[in-house]
């Protein structure tokens, strides 16, 4: 089953430190949906790339953003 | 003693303080990096000739204050022997200051202390009609603040959209901070539009299939910013500079344009506003096209 992480209610640097860390309990080729807000994206998303995980699906509704990623 | 040139000494980085016969004494400083031995110099010149106090100034610079006229020589040999060489004032090209570049920082586009270097060694010092400053940010955060030197230079990366594996998430034009970049979702096209990309490189670091790609990487410059009593924003100048040789030869054009135009006490802002910017954006046009012999390319 597909976790999920919704970090609309945090901000740095808690926001990465939980992102961070479930990441880390995540195993190989499971996946976990970040839901997060518009002015958070691009530093999620470049964290996120910069750790070299693997963005598999992005879907917006309205100014909430779900992140699919994968290890 | 009584026949010291005070203007001269101001040039030579030595400024006479409030109080008669003391002096402080201002160093050659480069994007705001010294080495511990340099360090170690500076602390062994302040306790001896100086109070032992040290000024940090406004423009990562270090003045030794304190130190008697009698000592002036001693402690530029001193420093000297130590590895640190006296600073510059007056109407010169002052200290170039510099974030600590991409080598540190993470959002850094361009080793901007290397580059200070470079500049520092073409630039550093020589004579002009109006204090000169250079400064630079290697990223649009813009940590140095550029548009407040005389010429500040700005760390940029030009977005291009490869189309192949682009998921049309929309991100891109989510993450831009300047609202220049039009995600198509239905028509699967994407739109930069350049005249308002402010070169940050956030569509690029944020898209998660590596669609926004750099297209080439290099610097902005602004012209004719200060700061003062009446502070005002530089200009940016031209387009993307790609490569150190074109930067350098950007600032020497800047330098120039100031030499053959500007007048004593008028900052190169003033000039620029007096000359007209459009006279100098051509003078830029055409030192670029030369080539490094002098002649036109």
């Amino acid at each position: 089953m597909e976790k999920r992480l919704d970090i609309r209610g945090e901000v740095c640097p808690t926001l990465f430190v939980k992102v961070k860390a479930e990441m880390e309990r995540l195993r190989k080729g499971e996946k976990l949906e970040v839901v997060l807000k518009e002015r958070d994206l691009k530093d999620v998303m470049s964290a996120l790339k910069i750790e070299g995980y693997q963005v598999l699906h992005v879907s917006q509704e309205g100014d909430a953003y779900r992140v699919t990623v994968t290890k | 003693m009584e026949d010291l040139d005070y203007q001269e000494l101001k040039k030579g980085g030595m400024m006479r303080q409030s109080e008669k016969g003391r002096f402080s004494v201002r160093l050659h400083v480069t994007g705001g990096n010294l080495t511990s031995r340099a360090m170690g110099t500076i602390v062994h010149v302040a306790e001896r000739f100086g109070n032992g106090g040290i000024h940090l100034t406004a423009r990562q610079g270090i003045e030794i204050p304190n130190i008697s006229q009698e000592d002036l020589w001693k402690v530029k040999n001193e420093l000297s022997s130590g590895g640190v060489s006296v600073g510059v004032c007056g109407p010169t090209i002052r200290t170039i200051t510099a974030c600590q570049g991409c080598r540190i920082c993470p959002y850094g586009l361009l080793d901007s202390p290397r580059l200070a270097g470079v500049i520092d060694q073409h630039f550093y010092g020589k004579p002009v009609p109006h204090k000169f400053k250079i400064g630079i940010s290697g990223c649009a955060n813009n940590c140095i603040k550029a548009e407040e030197n005389d010429v500040g230079i700005k760390g940029a990366v030009e977005p291009l959209w490869d189309e192949e594996f682009c998921a049309h998430c929309g991100i891109c034009q989510s993450v831009c901070p300047v609202k220049a970049i039009d995600a198509d979702q239905e028509k699967k096209k994407v739109k930069i539009r350049f005249f308002q990309c402010i070169y940050c490189g956030d569509c690029i670091q944020s898209c998660p299939t590596n669609s926004m790609k750099e297209a080439q990487r290099g610097f902005l410059l602004y012209a004719g910013g200060k700061f003062g009593r009446f502070p005002s924003i530089g200009k940016r100048i031209g387009k993307l500079f790609s490569h150190d040789s074109d930067l350098i030869k950007a600032v020497g054009a800047s330098v120039e344009f100031f030499r053959l135009n500007g007048k004593p006490k008028e900052r190169f802002g003033g000039a620029l506003e007096r000359v007209g910017f459009d006279k100098f954006e051509e003078f830029l046009r055409e030192k670029l096209e030369e080539a490094p012999d002098g002649k036109a390319a």
